[in-house]
C-alpha cells in the first residue's frame, strides 16, 4: 500500500511539474538595477567566469543581443555562480568582453539551488513568471535555437 | 471506497501543492576495471554511483526542501570522503521569508562578507556539503543594515560535527559607494585536558570595509583567530590572523583587477581531528588558491592549492601572494577588432610567509618566503568568420612541487593550447584542441589532444588523450564518449584512463586516484 500512495504520489509529482509557478525573488544586478521576473520575458542564463561553455554561450548571445532585442522586447540576465575565489572577476571579465545584457551575482549559489540548476551553463525563458523552457549544457549554435523558443513564447 | 475518497481529495490537494514544487536528480557511477597496461586493480566494489535527489516546496513566504543521498552500493566513489557510505536524508529546511526577514530551520547554506571566517555550501563533485544543521535568522534591521545569526553543528558525511558553531555577520551600507561588513564566528568543543589554557572556544574575528565606484572599487578584510591547538606541538597555541585586499578597475573593453592575500595560520575545522583533512570535511573557512582556473587538460597538471596551515615540524606558518587580471577586447574597427579578438591576462605569485622556527615555536614576519608558485597566463579569443573560432593561450609556470606536496622538487612549465571550432549548418560543429606540456622537470613532457562533434543541439561525441611521452611509452590518458542533452537533462558515458592527482573545482581540490572503466552521468531538474 505505502509503495502504492508514494508512486501515485510521485506520479501525480510528475504530471504538474510542468505547470510550477513560484514567485521569484526580485534581483539586483552588478549596475544597482531590479529585476522582477514575475513580469515581462526573460532569458536567465548560470554561469561562471571559470566555465568554458558558459562564456562561450554568453559570447555568442552577445552578439547577437542586438538583433534579438530588436525584434522582441526580451531581457538576458547572466547569472554568476562564481564564488569568492573567482567573484571579482566577474565584472572586469564582464566589461573587458563588452557583454551588453545584466548580470547578477549569486556568490553562494542560493539562487543556483533555487532553479534546481546542478552544472552549468544552465538557461531559462521565463515569461511573466513562468519557465516556459529550460536547457542545460552549450553545444556551438544552442542560442539559435534558444531564440527560436524565446519567439514562440513570446507570441504565445 | 472511502480510502479511494481519501486518496482523490489528498492528491487533489497535493495536486495544488505540486503546482509550487521543483527539484532535481543527479547520478554520477563508475564502473571500474583492472587496468593490465598499468597494473592497477579495480577496488572491491567495483561499481560506485553517487546519487542526490532535492525536492522543493514553495507557497507565498515558506518553503521546506530536502536532499537524498545515496552512495551505491556501499561507498562512494574513489576519491570521496569515505564518511559518505551509505543512504539517506542527508539534509532538509523549513524557510519563512518576509520583507526583510527571514529565518530558516535545518540545514542552510551561509557565507560571510569573502567566507575567510565562514562558508558552507555544497561541491558535489568535490563531495564536499558542510551545510550547518541549527537555526539561522536573517533580519535587515533598517535599509542599510543587515544583520545575520546562526547557530549549528556541520555536517560530515551522514553525522554531525563535535564542534558548535555560533557566529554573527553584521552589514552596513553606508552610501551607494561605501559597504562595512563585521562577523564573529565562534566554535565551541568540549575538552578534558588538565591543560587550564586549552581553548575550548576558538573564534574568529572579522572586519571589512570596500569602496565601490562606477569603474573602480576598492575592498580591505582583516581577520584574527584566537589561539588554537597546532600540529605537532603540545601545549602552546597559536593565533592565526588573515588579510585580503582587492582593487578593480573596469570600463568597456578594457578591464583590471588585482588581489593580495596574506594567509598565518588560518584553517579553521568543526572538529580538531579534522585539521587539514585531506577531504575538506568539516571545513569551516573557505580559503580557495587564487590563481586562474584553467579549462584544459595540460593546464590542471600542476594545480596550486592554498597553503594556510601553521605545521611548526614542517617549518610552514601561511601564504602570502596575489594575482593580477587583464581583459581588454579589440575596438570593432580595428584590424584585430574585425576578428572580435579578445585578450586575457593573468599573473599570480605565491610564497609562504616569512618566518623563524624553533621546534615548539615561531616567530613570523610579514614578508615573503619560501616561493612556492607562479604563473603567467596569456588568451586570445577569436571569431574569424561565422563558421570558425579559435583560442590560443600560452602559459609558463613554477611549481614547488616539494614545499606543496611534500618531498622534494620543483617543475618548471610552458604549455601551449591551440582550439579551434569550426560551425557547420544546424547546430552541426566540430572543436578540436592540440595541447604540449614542456619540462625538464618531474615526469617530463607531455603531449594532448581533443575532440568533440556535436551532431546536433542533443548529441555530442568526444575523445581525448593526454600522453606523458617522456615519461613511459604507454602513459596514456585517453578518454571517449558521448553526451545527450534535452531541456534540464544532461546524460553523459564516458570510458578511458583517469590520470590520478588533484582534482581542482573553485580552487578547492581533493586527491583522485588513477582510475580505468566506464562512468556515466545524469542530471536531470524539474
Amino acid at each position: 500500500m505505502k509503495t502504492i500512495k508514494l508512486s501515485l504520489f510521485l506520479g501525480f509529482l510528475l504530471l504538474n511539474l510542468n505547470l510550477s509557478a513560484q514567485e521569484f525573488q526580485e534581483l539586483q544586478t552588478i549596475n544597482q538595477k531590479s529585476v522582477n521576473l514575475n513580469s515581462g520575458l526573460y532569458v536567465v542564463s548560470f554561469w561562471a567566469t571559470w566555465c568554458g561553455p558558459c562564456v562561450k554561450e554568453l559570447d555568442a548571445i552577445n552578439e547577437v543581443y542586438e538583433e534579438w532585442t530588436d525584434e522582441v522586447e526580451l531581457q538576458v540576465i547572466a547569472i554568476s555562480i562564481d564564488d569568492a575565489r573567482t567573484i571579482r572577476r566577474v565584472k572586469p571579465m564582464v566589461n573587458g568582453k563588452s557583454w551588453e545584457f545584466d548580470i547578477v551575482l549569486d556568490e553562494n549559489q542560493d539562487l543556483k539551488r533555487r532553479f534546481n540548476v546542478i552544472n552549468p551553463p544552465h538557461s531559462f525563458v521565463i515569461k511573466d513568471g513562468k519557465i516556459l523552457y529550460e536547457s542545460t549544457g552549450y553545444n556551438p549554435g544552442d542560442e539559435d535555437y534558444l531564440f527560436e523558443q524565446v519567439l514562440k513564447i513570446a507570441e504565445q | 471506497m472511502r480510502k479511494t475518497l481519501l486518496l482523490i481529495t489528498l492528491f487533489g490537494t497535493l495536486g495544488g501543492f505540486a503546482q509550487n514544487i521543483s527539484g532535481s536528480f543527479e547520478s554520477n557511477s563508475q564502473l571500474y576495471l583492472d587496468d593490465p597496461e598499468k597494473g592497477t586493480f579495480a577496488p572491491q566494489d567495483a561499481f560506485r554511483s553517487n546519487n542526490y535527489f532535492t525536492l522543493q516546496y514553495d507557497k507565498d513566504a515558506f518553503a521546506i526542501g530536502v536532499q537524498y543521498e545515496a552512495y551505491l552500493p556501499d561507498a562512494p566513489l574513489l576519491g570521496f570522503d569515505p564518511a559518505l557510505s551509505g543512504q539517506g536524508i542527508a539534509t532538509y529546511f523549513a524557510q519563512y521569508k518576509k520583507d526583510r526577514y527571514e529565518i530558516t530551520a535545518g540545514y542552510f547554506y551561509e557565507q560571510f562578507g569573502n567566507g575567510l571566517a565562514l562558508r558552507s555550501w555544497e561541491d558535489r563533485q568535490l563531495g564536499l556539503n558542510n551545510a550547518i544543521q541549527g537555526v539561522r535568522v536573517q533580519a535587515g534591521l533598517t535599509e542599510n543594515l543587515t544583520l545575520k545569526a546562526l547557530y549549528g553543528k556541520v555536517r560530515h558525511g551522514f553525522e554531525m560535527s563535535e564542534g558548535t558553531l555560533q557566529a554573527a555577520d553584521l552589514s552596513y551600507d553606508l552610501s551607494p559607494n561605501w559597504q562595512f561588513g563585521g562577523s564573529v564566528v565562534s566554535r565551541y568543543i568540549a575538552h578534558t585536558n588538565p591543560d587550564e589554557n586549552f581553548p575550548s572556544y576558538v573564534n574568529i574575528y572579522a572586519g571589512r570595509a570596500g569602496w565601490f565606484g562606477q569603474s573602480i572599487s576598492l575592498e580591505a578584510t582583516y581577520l584574527y583567530k584566537t589561539p588554537d591547538l597546532s600540529t605537532g606541538v603540545i601545549g602552546s597555541y597559536f593565533s592565526g590572523s588573515a588579510l585580503q585586499l582587492d582593487a578593480n578597475y573596469s570600463t568597456k573593453g578594457f578591464a583590471a583587477s588585482a588581489s593580495f592575500r596574506r594567509l598565518e595560520n588560518f584553517g579553521f575545522y568543526a572538529d580538531r581531528t579534522a585539521n587539514q583533512n585531506q577531504y575538506n570535511a568539516e571545513v569551516i573557512n573557505y580559503l580557495p588558491a587564487l590563481t586562474k582556473q584553467m579549462d584544459f587538460g595540460l593546464q590542471n597538471i600542476y594545480v596550486y592549492q592554498a597553503q594556510p596551515f601553521l605545521v611548526i615540524p614542517e617549518e610552514k606558518a601561511g601564504e602570502i601572494g596575489g594575482q593580477i587580471d587583464l581583459f581588454y577586447t579589440f575596438n570593432k574597427n580595428s584590424s584585430l577588432g574585425k576578428y572580435k579578438t579578445k585578450l586575457a591576462f593573468n599573473y599570480s605569485y605565491w610564497s609562504q610567509i616569512d618566518a623563524e622556527f624553533s621546534s615548539n615555536d615561531y616567530v613570523s614576519n610579514f614578508g615573503f618566503g619560501t616561493h612556492l608558485y607562479d604563473d603567467l597566463n596569456l588568451e586570445l579569443r577569436n571569431k574569424w568568420s561565422k563558421k570558425w573560432s579559435s583560442i590560443i593561450n600560452y602559459q609558463t609556470q613554477f611549481y614547488n612541487k616539494g614545499a606543496i606536496e611534500g618531498g622534494t622538487g620543483t617543475v618548471n612549465t610552458q604549455i601551449i593550447v591551440v582550439e579551434a571550432t569550426r560551425k557547420y549548418s544546424k547546430g552541426k560543429s566540430l572543436q578540436i584542441n592540440a595541447q604540449h606540456l614542456w619540462t625538464a622537470d618531474d615526469r617530463g613532457n607531455w603531449l594532448g589532444a581533443g575532440a568533440e562533434f556535436y551532431l546536433n543541439r542533443n548529441w555530442s561525441l568526444f575523445a581525448n588523450d593526454l600522453y606523458n611521452y617522456e615519461y613511459a611509452a604507454n602513459e596514456h590518458y585517453f578518454n571517449g564518449g558521448m553526451s545527450f542533452k534535452q531541456k534540464g537533462t544532461r546524460l553523459a558515458a564516458s570510458f578511458g584512463r583517469q590520470r590520478g592527482g588533484l582534482m581542482c573545482i573553485g580552487g578547492i581540490c581533493r586527491f583522485v586516484p588513477e582510475n580505468y572503466g566506464f562512468s556515466l552521468n545524469l542530471s536531470t531538474s524539474f
